[in-house]
């Protein structure tokens, strides 16, 4: 006789069991589940729920977002064991071609597109919004973005440093865009007087902060004084701070050199080539809680035969870009001119060097930017009103 | 406390006894706080009971001491690699069947591992699971209107109420 278990035989759950499962479930399965009933469609809208669920995603899930440098409406996710997933491009941003992201936080990317409008998008539940105009409009790209969130505020925020160009790239003007109030404002920045932000475009943010690699210039012409730092923005407050950065291997025109959120710090990756420039190796120092101290907690073994160029961390992983050396071109052109192109990442724990690659589909590719990603259900278009 | 005390017994809420030993007992703080004082009085002839079915409490009981060693002392990379295939072996187990009565005993004994463990299971096996599906194993009823069914199809195109 075939044995059936009834369906009573199956306890009821509580409700913080249920929900506690259903953090787990992909985003993609929890919109399906929206069906389910009328109790389920809006368990995932309340804020402690997308809080709960977000918290899960990124200390689960953590994920790396691949965007082809040389067609950013391509997107690509990394996830788990670098199993690849392709991103479903919003028309819109399929259609405004050389739009990039200016970085990504909490399952949100803020994106710009050709003709400097912003866009907020969270590509897990499909949902974007416009940013409005700035304040002041120049149709230029003399100035310098970040965008983050401070959980003390509960607010994401787009930060605009405009430079001048006439006046040696100094910082001039801030603009701040908040999403919880749908609105730009101007910010003091006499903090940031005879700085200068890195054109190099590294940014990151974490831990209710923005930060950018910066100059602060010196007195004299000829650039002799001229100090490294970090320029941070504390999202909550809305102000700025200056930060020395670890080493001189990092440094304002330092070529491949990376910021990044490691254990929700900030983190500085650096690079350095062997004296006979067959190798290169990695170092990774972190700033404590106060701001203050750098300390070097890594460095990599050294890597025969490519420039590493780090990026970001990933789990335990040091994610860096490779270049040929000046020494070995001839031995790597053959590695860049098949259809894959390499990243290698570095491991904290075993110090171990891995290689992995993104298919390019038959596509040129000149290689991509990489942000860390989590998916999360925050909204965008409602934000000010799920969250008030 | 006397400390030659290896392993305690308790009663299942069917009436059934089991043993479980100290250090595997640690895993629960109820279990602890069960057994420190069961330890305390001499003459331990009070069986304690636990509000788990014999069938869930077998299960449980079997987690807590294959991962009591590693609780209790910390192991090598190895062992924590062996004990996630054994966890996973462990929790081919069907939702209708034991699964959900894991989940309560977990969250009743506090056993944040085990605890976790079985969510994950759960939402894996959701994954390929209708709405229809869902909600029979949840006892949950459709109150969506038909009214309300269309809207949100025309929302939300390709959603299934079934």
């Amino acid at each position: 006789m075939k044995r059936t278990v009834m369906q009573r035989d199956i306890p009821f759950l509580p409700e913080e069991i249920i929900t506690s499962i259903l953090i787990r479930l992909p985003v993609k399965r929890l919109i399906r589940f929206r069906c389910v009933c009328k109790h389920w469609k809006n368990l995932f809208k309340t804020p402690s729920s997308i809080v709960e669920h977000l918290h899960h995603s990124t200390h689960q899930n953590p994920s790396l977002l691949f965007e082809d440098k040389e067609d950013r409406s391509r997107l690509r996710l990394c996830y788990r064991e670098m199993q690849v997933l392709r991103v479903q491009s919003e028309p819109f941003i399929g259609s405004v071609r050389r739009s990039h992201i200016v970085d990504s936080c909490n399952g949100l990317l803020c994106i710009i597109d050709k003709n400097y409008s912003l866009y907020l998008w969270n590509p897990a539940i499909r949902d974007f919004g416009r940013v409005p105009k700035s304040i002041n409009w120049f149709e230029s790209d003399d100035y310098y973005l970040g965008f983050g969130y401070s959980a003390i505020v509960n607010d994401y925020k787009i930060v605009k440093i405009y430079v001048s160009r006439s006046d040696g790239d100094l910082v001039s003007l801030v603009e701040v865009y908040s999403l919880r109030t749908g609105s730009w404002k101007e910010v003091d920045c006499d903090s940031l007087d005879g700085v200068t932000i890195s054109s190099n475009g590294f940014n990151t943010n974490g831990n209710g902060a923005i930060f950018w690699s910066g100059l602060q210039v010196g007195v004299e012409k000829d650039g002799e004084g001229d100090i490294d730092l970090i320029v941070l923005f504390d999202i909550a407050t809305e102000s700025f701070c200056l930060i020395s950065a670890p080493t001189s291997a990092f440094t304002y025109s330092g070529y491949g050199n990376g910021l990044a959120i490691y254990e929700n710090k900030l983190a500085v990756l650096s690079h350095t080539l062997s004296e006979n420039l067959e190798s290169s190796l990695v170092d990774l120092w972190v700033l404590d809680e106060d701001w203050e101290q750098w300390t070097k907690i890594y460095t990599s073994s050294p890597y025969a035969g490519l420039r590493l160029l780090p990026v970001t961390i990933w789990k335990d992983q040091i994610i860096c870009d490779v270049t040929d050396l000046p020494e070995v071109i001839a031995e790597t052109k053959t590695r860049v001119e098949n259809d894959v192109h390499k990243n290698v990442m570095s491991s904290l724990t075993t110090n171990e060097f891995r290689m992995f690659g993104i298919h390019k589909d038959g596509k040129a590719c000149h290689g991509y930017d990489i942000f860390s990603y989590a998916e999360s259900l925050v909204p965008v278009s409602n934000f000010h009103i799920e969250w008030s | 406390m006397s400390s030659s005390v290896e392993a305690i017994t308790v009663l299942s809420s069917d009436g059934d006894e089991f043993k479980i030993t100290v250090s595997a007992a640690k895993l629960s703080k109820p279990l602890n706080w069960m057994l420190e004082d069961v330890c305390f009085s001499d003459d331990c002839d009070e069986v304690p009971t636990i509000e788990v079915n014999s069938k869930t409490l077998v299960k449980v009981i079997e987690y807590c001491e294959k991962h009591a060693p590693r609780a209790n002392s910390g192991a090598s990379d190895s062992d924590a690699e062996e004990l996630k295939k054994w966890d996973i072996e462990f929790m081919k187990m069907d939702v209708k069947d034991i699964l959900f009565h894991i989940l309560m005993a977990a969250n009743y004994l506090h056993m944040e591992g085990l605890y976790d463990l079985a969510c994950q299971t759960a939402a894996d096996l959701m994954k390929g699971m209708t709405v229809s599906q869902i909600r029979k194993i949840f006892h949950i009823k459709n109150d969506f209107s038909s009214e309300e069914q269309e809207q949100l199809r025309r929302q939300h195109p390709g959603c299934s109420f079934d």
